[in-house]
């Protein structure tokens, strides 16, 4: 067990010092422009990209205030689209599983809004699909992404790619990167 | 579509005072006018969802926003989240690089039409905030705050730069025939030489530490200009355009040269009152208040230059047409 703990922080080490900073700053540029023109921004994936989704819009939502109870502060507009259990599951019970996502962009999604693709794997039909929609609609498109960026990395505008081809890592990642992002924004907007 | 249309500038008073390491100190003042010349900024959808189609003084055809060469469309595309299926093109009433706040007119003008293009609507001041940051924090331009806020309002107006960032203007209230008199008797001229603000402004910026009491007086002139105006003292409006460039011409070594100083004595000795060189300096467009008798001299003793004739303009930075 010792062994593989530390085997296994060593590793998370080693994959966090090779994303390039520059990626990071610029997709949290794109949810800060979003926030300072009023833009919505929506958050997907499947699985344990599901809940970093769901994580990610609770911090962004929440976490950022500083005065919760002034009415006179600024907040994000931001959803998750893998909170609504019924939704989802109407979509992929009448429709099919690859549309519970972009049916819900449909109802909401506005050109210069921001979505946010999570995916470890790049290939999710579901998130493809949105991310094509989104596109078309004029939004801009950013993705925190694994292995080697699978096929939506070219339907994005910008992302991040942990270098690492092991899902749990990458999940790992992710959740930081929220992390790291929403309290970056905290900071700024204070 | 949409066609957003600009106004350019003519800066009288205190340019300089605008810049952070002057009022972030103490407040900073200006009296500005936007003016009858324009920039005019079309944005449509482009034919090719995926790609971004430009055309200013040169054409670019680009897939990812990162790639544009033109630093302002490249910072305001991705400021407002336009990252691929648009068009856009520039065309002005006059040149580039001559004084006239041309690129703050430039970034304000598209700013509105990108926003009006998203089907937003931006006050003047969020314009004038959103080209500052554009133009000063991400392309760090060594350039003050004044031209973004008058490309955005529009008007003859006093601008105050308050210690903590923030603007606040005010049009200054004149009777119609006093802003006649005045407009007939500024002369606009172009010295033909279209130069580079940056390395003028950069040594401006830096000296301002060292010059700081001939920023304080400009910024006194400029209040007080504004009194004059006030007052229909229009005459001394023209000798405090001439106080005010003998501190000008102090700011930064590139700001008069032989040239100008030889414009401008000819001009003086001419029966103009006063004058200065437009924006940064060095080239560019020259103004002088002069009074209707004596301008006949005037313009017969500039006869190298050629002579743009201008008014006020009341509007700011609006949507012209939109379908």
């Amino acid at each position: 067990m010792k062994g593989f703990i530390s085997e296994y922080f060593e590793e998370l080490n080693k994959i966090l010092a090779r994303i390039p900073e520059k990626d990071i700053e610029d997709i949290t540029n794109v949810i800060y422009n979003a926030y300072t023109n009023n833009r919505t921004i929506f958050i997907f994936g499947n699985g344990g990209s599901a809940s970093t989704a769901s994580h990610f819009a609770c911090d962004l939502g929440k976490g950022t205030l500083s005065r919760v109870y002034d009415p006179s502060e600024k907040r994000f507009r931001v959803v998750s689209l893998t909170d609504s259990v019924p939704t989802m599951t109407a979509y992929a019970n009448d429709l099919s599983f690859e549309d519970i996502f972009v049916q819900q962009l449909r109802n909401l999604v506005h050109k210069g809004d921001v979505v946010i693709a999570v995916t470890g794997s790049g290939n999710s039909k579901n998130v493809i699909k949105a991310v094509k929609y989104a596109r078309d609609c004029g939004a801009v498109t950013i993705g925190l992404l694994g292995f080697d960026g699978g096929k939506v990395k070219k339907l994005l505008d910008k992302y991040v790619v942990v270098p690492s081809n092991h899902y749990g890592r990458i999940e790992d990642v992710h959740l930081i990167l929220e992390h790291l992002i929403t309290d970056y924004l905290r900071n700024k907007i204070k | 579509m949409i066609i957003s249309k600009t106004p350019f500038r003519i800066s009288f008073c205190g340019g300089g005072t605008d810049m952070k390491e002057y009022y972030s100190l103490k407040q900073g003042s200006v009296v500005s006018t936007a003016i009858n010349r324009h920039m005019y900024i079309m944005v449509k959808d482009f034919f090719d969802p995926n790609k971004i189609f430009l055309k200013y003084s040169r054409t670019e055809m680009i897939t990812n926003v990162d790639k544009i060469r033109h630093p302002i469309i490249r910072e305001a595309l991705k400021s407002t989240g336009i990252m691929r299926g648009v068009e856009i093109a520039s065309m002005a009433d006059i040149p580039s690089a001559t004084g006239l706040g041309s690129s703050s007119s430039f970034t304000v003008g598209l700013l509105n039409a990108l926003h009006a293009y998203l089907e937003e609507h931006k006050s003047p001041e969020q314009l004038a905030k959103e080209a500052c940051n554009i133009e000063i924090e991400m392309l760090k331009e060594p350039i003050g705050k004044q031209d973004q806020y008058i490309a955005s309002y529009g008007g003859l107006r006093q601008i105050i730069f308050h210690t903590d960032d923030t603007v606040s203007s005010e049009i200054i209230i004149i009777p119609k025939s006093v802003k006649e008199e005045l407009e007939s008797n500024l002369l606009l001229f172009y010295t033909g030489v279209a130069r580079n603000s940056r390395d003028i402004l950069s040594e401006q910026k830096k000296n301002i530490g060292k010059k700081t009491e001939f920023l304080d007086a400009m910024k006194e002139l400029s209040s007080e200009m504004k009194n004059s105006l006030v007052s229909k003292d229009t005459t001394r409006f023209g000798e405090l355009l001439h106080k005010n460039w003998e501190y000008k011409k102090k700011l930064a070594s590139k700001i008069t040269n032989p040239l100008i100083d030889r414009y401008y004595k000819t001009a003086i000795n001419s029966g103009a009152l006063g004058g200065k060189i437009l924006g940064a300096g060095g080239g560019g467009f020259l103004l002088f208040y002069c009074e209707q008798k004596k301008q006949n001299n005037l313009i017969k003793n500039m006869r190298n230059l050629r002579q743009v004739p201008f008014r006020f303009e009341n509007h700011g930075t609006r949507i012209v047409y939109r379908d």
